[in-house]
């Protein structure tokens, strides 16, 4: 029969190797499935405020998964643990593979201190969308400020990430900004957990062995890594 | 002589502008979670999941024709390779095959060789009854139902379950007659 044999069968998800991340699919597919996400949500929701935290969860859920993909596949299983390292590479690398091109800018909010500021002209999910006037400030950047919550939460750094549209002289599209205000802690980091070890050699990576060994261990490795520094900071109180 | 339609939907995706699958994948990946936390019932996503698809079906097959260049098909035979051949290269960058067709040409198996949907998937055991891809089965009979062709689709085999690929099954009910002539200058 045609197609067996083809697709190779794992028992296990995490049997396979890691995809090199260079598969596409067209724009078109993508909005009318974000579209439809968007549709969905609208329909059980009452006002605005609760579709946008129904998108950003859905945001959240992508990005925990990117933090953990990139940092297995393109770093080597290291991970930020800096506060300006994970900021620029959530504005350079998480953009790229995500968007396929670097933010337009990462700034430092100029009144706050832990405020700071990812810039889209055009945010590829906004491409296609058009906000009805009774809808207010609705904006479906809402699911990319969840997905930059999602890497910043799962790196450690929790964050209060909204997006907003910030209108540009001489453009009739306005500009989407997505703000990030980082929870209290975060100005003062107390202690720089340095990133996970090692556990395989990077390029064992895509190896049935070390994907598997690699993607079961280390997020179990991080939650102990963590367990460990709130006791050391009991001990420290 | 009629020009002929594309029998592969090679150039049309080089030309479409693309985005990463891996974005595809994931934020579909949140759909399907968001889906079964809301509804509980693994059917009622399933049934969800087919609607979606449906109202994407019904306005990706303008896409479709605007794009493609296809002629009108022939019969039903030369629909499904379309469909195969052009619509799931074009918009998924797969391609698939046709086979399993009965006696009289209306019902046959689309098979997907590679599926971007499911990257990263797998099912966890209170969800055995989800057809995760499901999705793509509504997207099927909602654009075939906007050039007058009622499909019934069915998942025959999913690797998500077990099997050795992904098979779906595409039975052609009925074809409405279009009504000419078309009443535009009204």
């Amino acid at each position: 029969m045609i197609g067996v044999g083809k697709i190779k069968q794992y028992s296990n998800v995490l049997d396979k190797p890691l995809s090199k991340g260079k598969q596409e699919v067209s724009l078109s597919a993508f909005a009318f499935l974000f579209s439809e996400l968007v549709q969905y949500n609208q329909t059980q929701v009452d006002n605005i405020a609760e579709l946008e935290r129904r998108l950003e969860d859905a945001g959240y859920a992508v990005g925990a998964r990117v933090l953990e993909l990139l940092c297995h596949r393109d770093k080597g299983n290291r991970r930020e643990t800096r506060l300006l390292g994970i900021l620029s590479f959530v504005h350079s690398t998480v953009w790229k593979v995500l968007f396929g091109k670097v933010a337009d800018s990462l700034e430092k909010g100029t009144e706050h201190e832990d405020e700071y500021m990812i810039s889209e002209k055009e945010l590829l999910v906004n491409r296609f969308i058009s906000i009805p006037k009774d809808m207010g400030t609705f904006n479906c950047g809402a699911f990319v400020a969840g997905i930059v919550r999602g890497v910043l939460d799962s790196a450690g750094f929790p964050a209060v990430v909204t997006a907003h549209f910030v209108p540009v002289e001489g453009q009739q599209r306005p500009r989407t900004t997505i703000l990030i205000k980082f929870a209290e802690e975060q100005k003062y980091p107390s202690i720089f957990l340095t990133s996970l070890p090692c556990l395989n050699p990077p390029q064992k990576l895509g190896t049935t062995e070390g994907s598997k060994a690699g993607l079961i261990l280390a997020p179990k490795l991080s939650y102990l890594i963590r367990l460990n520094v709130s006791q050391q900071n009991d001990e420290a109180v | 002589m009629a020009p002929v339609g594309p029998r592969s939907g090679d150039a049309i995706f080089a030309n479409v502008e693309r985005v990463n699958a891996e974005l595809f994948t994931l934020t579909y990946g949140a759909t399907v979670r968001q889906l079964l936390t809301d509804l509980e019932e693994v059917e009622e996503v399933n049934k969800q999941l087919d609607q979606m698809g449906y109202n994407i079906g019904i306005r990706l097959i303008d896409e479709f024709l605007a794009k493609s260049n296809v002629t009108r098909c022939v019969d039903f035979r030369e629909t499904a390779e379309v469909i195969a051949k052009v619509g799931f290269k074009m918009f998924l960058g797969v391609t698939a095959t046709v086979s399993n067709w009965d006696a009289d040409g209306t019902c046959c198996s689309i098979i997907l060789e590679d599926n971007p949907l499911v990257d990263f998937v797998e099912l966890p055991d209170t969800c055995q009854g989800l057809y995760y891809c499901n999705i793509l089965s509504g997207v099927i009979r909602g654009a075939l139902e906007m050039v007058s062709m009622k499909t019934e689709v069915t998942w025959i085999r999913d690797v998500l379950r077990g099997d050795d690929a992904y098979e779906l099954q595409v039975k052609l009910l009925k074809q409405v007659p279009e009504e000419y002539p078309y009443k535009d200058d009204e």
